[in-house]
């Protein structure tokens, strides 16, 4: 008895050790890399500006995009069944890496809940936040964020049952509506029925499953959350409750919900590389100019201006170089990678049921708010 | 026969009050079977189907698979021959272990995976019957040092499987893969140094003594995941050389915040055990003049541990259950797979019970092997009997 626990004391002893030395081992090896690399750069490279902290000269040179993004959001960011990501935030994360790096496959992705998202950005732990955020005040200033531009307009919305009866908001008196606990949505919502003097029961959940039993079950009058996840949540509605026929969002949008992604403050030469991303791929749809036909363009450029965007010479000219700190082609490869602004729509929001057409991210000569300054 | 009726009778409906419980009995659990049945059979699957790799080694790169397969082949055989070498189940307990294998496996398999399948229930039985025969030998002494030898080493061994000849950043393990790596070595560098700090709390050297018990209060004094956002975000900030540590960091930070928070938990249950000795047997070592270590080893800590084992494994337990917490470092563990495959495609809208209930039953495998384990060392050692 005894010696058998002698015998065990000492396994777990020399367990300790093993675990000690691997530890050691572990945590050593990254350090000496570490120290290495930051020598060569010093050798490597010569940087007549450089900056404490330029996001962009790092990513440069750890030849890697460090992107936060959801992984819990239909269409916009999800992790596929094979481990990989995919969305249209997913898919500008790809159009940066490329602009910057010329590959989209250099991403990492670093999945965030959206209470850990700022944090991340601000410890660095990432280079840049496409994680659905949306454009206020508060996050631009006191967050020390600076959001680049918009790709997604997006508006709180209200979904009821068609036979309920309701038209508008000030129909719903006396309802009970289900909302996500501790969103902004949950403040707008209370906001908007304030205002308008009416009463309401809110039913709040942690997760859009239990809420979404709870709306079939008929336990609330409405559903409310962003219009995107409304349409998507309708389209798939399960016929057993009735189907997407069943439902109706109303036409008015309780909140302005603009989405795009962000850097940190002062970091300005990612910020506009990041932001010119998002405006080449809107004037490459304005331009006619495709993932497939980017190749034909750039060989052959219509006009000057579609030359400028996708850095070639146009006729004997020179090529216009931005100084952007990165290949004057950036566009191109941007391009290459996901399409322009309507492809990446189409992919993945037109099958959720997100029709373009009519709405705000319809092309500015549409009617839409999707609009690029000029590239010049 | 006769004896067993009369038994059954008794027991069930011998008097009125028996009846009726056994009524009600029968009645809540024919309600709960029948449900989940339905539950079962109703539910659409896919899912689950669709994404058996995502659950098992999340974002772990395609042609990475070997890597935990190879794990997998390793614990199944270290697993299997010390079933038969340490626990010799019972015939009922063996199908019950068959049952939960075959219905693992069931959940699991896919096309792709049907050949490794077959080499990893191969090499289970396989070694199981192995152990069975080797036990039987005079070799069966080294069979067992090894196998102890064995199990010592797997945690190390797993990295070294892992992260051999260019691996895959640790951020992109995932899925049960990262909860056992998380677990185990939580497990394995916490029960040590938690059984130091037990006895430097109970050290009667002040020093000792005050680091020792800050050290324990303030790591349980705040919840596990205020250290994991510690561990994430302020710990570069104090540690430079944590600064721009490459990619494995998050993973370590995790595990070093995981063992730390294990070795507290161990440390008071240890010390629970240390206060249950007599007096008059550190006396009585005293009087045969043994050192400190030989005390330590021969008398204080082979009574102490034996007395906190349930304890001991009652946290091992927890402390597997928490690592599902690393979801807010950004790691995919399987509890976040379960959260997050439902909103993959708008097919699969409203399945997160489905999701959710497999997820569950995997820890439920793991937690009931443990504390069955408890069970039986409890029981081999005569916990409760004398």
């Amino acid at each position: 008895m005894k010696s058998k626990l002698f015998f065990l004391l000492l396994a777990v002893m020399s367990l300790t050790l093993i675990i000690a030395c691997s530890e050691e081992v572990e945590e050593a090896a990254p350090q000496v890399e570490v120290t290495k690399d930051s020598h060569d750069d010093d050798d490597d490279h010569d940087h007549d500006e450089h900056k404490d902290h330029s996001t962009l000269e790092e990513v440069l040179e750890r030849g890697v995009l460090k992107c936060g993004v959801n992984d819990n959001l239909t269409g916009f960011g999800v992790v596929t069944s094979a481990g990989t990501f995919e969305g249209f935030d997913i898919d500008y994360c790809k159009a940066v890496a490329a602009a910057i790096l010329g590959d989209a496959s250099k991403v990492e992705y670093v999945p965030l809940t959206a209470s850990a998202r700022f944090e991340a950005l601000s410890s660095e732990e990432i280079d840049l936040l496409i994680r659905n955020t949306t454009w206020t005040a508060s996050r631009d200033r006191d967050l020390g964020n600076d959001f680049t531009a918009t790709t997604f307009y997006d508006g709180q919305g209200m979904m009821v049952y068609a036979d309920s009866g309701y038209k508008t908001i000030e129909d719903m008196a006396g309802a009970t509506i289900c909302v996500l606990q501790g969103t902004t949505t949950e403040l707008n919502l209370d906001d908007r029925f304030k205002s308008a003097g009416l009463d309401y029961t809110p039913l709040t959940f942690e997760t859009n499953d239990p809420l979404q039993a709870a709306f079939e079950e008929r336990r609330c009058d409405g559903w409310t959350t962003d219009k995107s996840g409304l349409a998507s949540k309708r389209a798939e509605f399960p016929a057993a409750a009735g189907g997407p026929e069943a439902l109706v969002v109303l036409a008015e949008t309780l909140s302005k919900e603009p989405l795009g992604p962000l850097t940190r403050d002062n970091d300005s030469e990612f910020y506009d590389v990041v932001q010119w991303v998002v405006f080449g791929l809107i004037q490459a749809e304005e331009s006619g100019i495709t993932s497939s036909n980017v190749a034909a363009m750039a060989a052959d450029p219509k006009d000057p201006g579609m030359a400028r965007l996708l850095g070639v010479p146009y006729g004997d000219g020179k090529v216009a170089d931005f100084s952007f700190g990165v290949d004057p082609t950036f566009i191109q490869h941007a391009i290459k990678a996901v399409g322009n602004y309507g492809e990446i729509y189409e992919r993945h929001l037109t099958p959720l049921g997100l029709t373009r057409a009519g709405s705000l991210n319809a092309m500015w000569t549409e009617g839409g708010l999707i609009y690029a300054p000029p590239f010049r | 026969m006769n004896q067993q009726l009369k038994w059954a009778y008794n027991t069930f409906s011998g008097s009125f009050y028996n009846t009726f419980i056994t009524f009600i009995s029968l009645v809540i659990f024919g309600f709960i079977a029948s449900n989940l049945v339905g539950f079962i059979s109703t539910s659409e699957w896919a899912v689950v189907t669709e994404n058996k790799r995502l659950l098992l080694v999340g974002r772990l790169p395609q042609g990475e698979e070997w890597r935990a397969w190879s794990i997998l082949w390793i614990s199944s055989f270290l697993i299997f021959s010390s079933l038969n070498i340490f626990v010799k189940p019972s015939i009922k307990e063996l199908i019950f272990i068959s049952v939960i294998f075959v219905s693992v496996c069931l959940i699991f398999i896919t096309q792709d995976a049907l050949f490794n399948v077959i080499i990893f229930t191969t090499l289970s039985l396989g070694s199981y019957l192995f152990a069975k025969y080797i036990s039987q030998t005079p070799y069966i002494t080294i069979f067992r040092k090894l196998l102890v030898f064995m199990w010592i080493s797997i945690i190390p061994l797993m990295f070294l499987v892992l992260i051999i000849g260019d691996g895959p950043k640790p951020t992109l393990w995932g899925g049960f893969l990262l909860n056992i790596i998380l677990a185990g070595v939580a497990i394995s560098i916490g029960f040590p140094l938690g059984l130091l700090f037990a006895l430097g709390r109970a050290s009667q050297l002040p020093a000792v003594k005050i680091v020792c018990t800050i050290y324990i209060e303030t790591i349980r004094g705040a919840p596990l995941v205020g250290w994991l956002l510690l561990a994430w975000f302020v710990l570069p900030k104090f540690l430079p050389e944590f600064w721009n540590l490459n990619e494995t960091s998050v993973v370590i930070r995790a595990m070093i915040i995981l063992s730390a928070f294990t070795s507290a938990y161990t440390a008071e249950v240890i010390r629970g055990g240390l206060q249950s000795i007599p007096k008059g047997q550190i006396e009585a070592a005293d009087s045969l003049n043994l050192n400190l270590y030989t005390k330590l080893t021969l008398i204080i800590l082979p009574q102490a541990i034996r007395v906190v084992i349930p304890a001991l494994i009652s946290t091992f337990i927890a402390v597997f259950k928490d690592t599902s917490l690393v979801f807010v470092l950004a790691l995919t563990d399987i509890l976040q797979v379960g959260r997050i495959i439902p909103e993959q495609d708008p097919q699969f809208f409203g399945k997160a019970l489905e999701a959710l209930s497999v997820v569950a039953f995997l820890f439920w495998i793991v937690s009931m092997a443990l504390s069955n384990l408890s069970t039986r060392v409890e029981r081999s050692m005569g916990i409760g009997t004398r």
